[in-house]
């Protein structure tokens, strides 16, 4: 499934945390991009849900973004918002 | 504005993996997703002072193939698999936790790019990604 991601980031990224790096003129919407968001990060072809964890100025670039990667596939969270949801 | 992170404090005392060592990365890529991601990664880290230009691969071991693939690689329905003497060109830092190296790049530009991208290879599907249906009803 091909993914419209909130901020572009590179899953293969793994610096042994579970945290990976992003900035954030590279997010969809940086009004969305808050400590404590989940969103999906990644590329078109492999995306992750993530939970904001740092927000810091880059060196050049503005503004680094470090992101939790959380367990699963996006598609999970679909659907258990979807059974969460359904009336 | 902060300082980049020191990436020497997350290099393991190990030699780069031998050329005959499988080198795994979740793709595709292209030159300008490598290029990118380069950049990236030199926004947060820096060797020796220098912004460190580099991507993230896998090296198959201490594991094997079908396990790194499943725990490491299970959001990407294909990937670059590659001999480690493809990139010997290239400087690999065995990076953060094994078996993550840094592919280090001199300048990134579109050359070298280029050169990175025709070392990784063409994507292949990746057998230990399962794709998942959105559709609930299916939900087990």
């Amino acid at each position: 499934m091909p993914y419209v991601v909130d901020i572009t980031a590179d899953l293969n990224d793994d610096d042994g945390s579970g945290e990976i790096w992003a900035l954030l003129d590279e997010a969809r919407d940086p009004s969305q991009i808050e400590i404590g968001a989940l969103v999906v990060a990644g590329r078109e072809h492999a995306a992750a849900m993530c939970e904001v964890t740092g927000i810091e100025s880059a060196p050049t670039r503005g503004t680094l973004v470090i992101l939790r990667v959380l367990p699963g596939l996006v598609e999970d969270y679909r659907r258990a918002a979807s059974r969460a949801l359904m009336s | 504005m902060r300082e980049r992170r020191d990436i020497a404090t997350r290099l393991r005392p190990e030699d780069p993996p031998g050329g005959d060592v499988l080198v795994i990365r979740g793709g595709p890529d292209t030159a300008g997703t490598l290029g990118q991601d380069a950049a990236r990664t030199a926004e947060f880290w820096a060797l020796e002072g220098v912004p460190l230009l580099g991507i993230s691969v896998f090296a198959v071991l201490g594991m094997p193939l079908d396990q790194l693939l499943r725990d490491r690689f299970s959001r990407f329905s294909v990937i670059h698999r590659l001999q480690a003497s493809y990139l010997a060109e290239f400087q690999l830092l065995p990076t953060f936790r094994s078996p993550h190296f840094t592919v280090r790049l001199q300048q990134a530009n579109a050359e070298e790019l280029s050169r990175l991208l025709a070392a990784l290879g063409a994507p292949i599907l990746n057998p230990e990604y399962h794709e998942v249906s959105d559709d609930p009803r299916e939900a087990g």
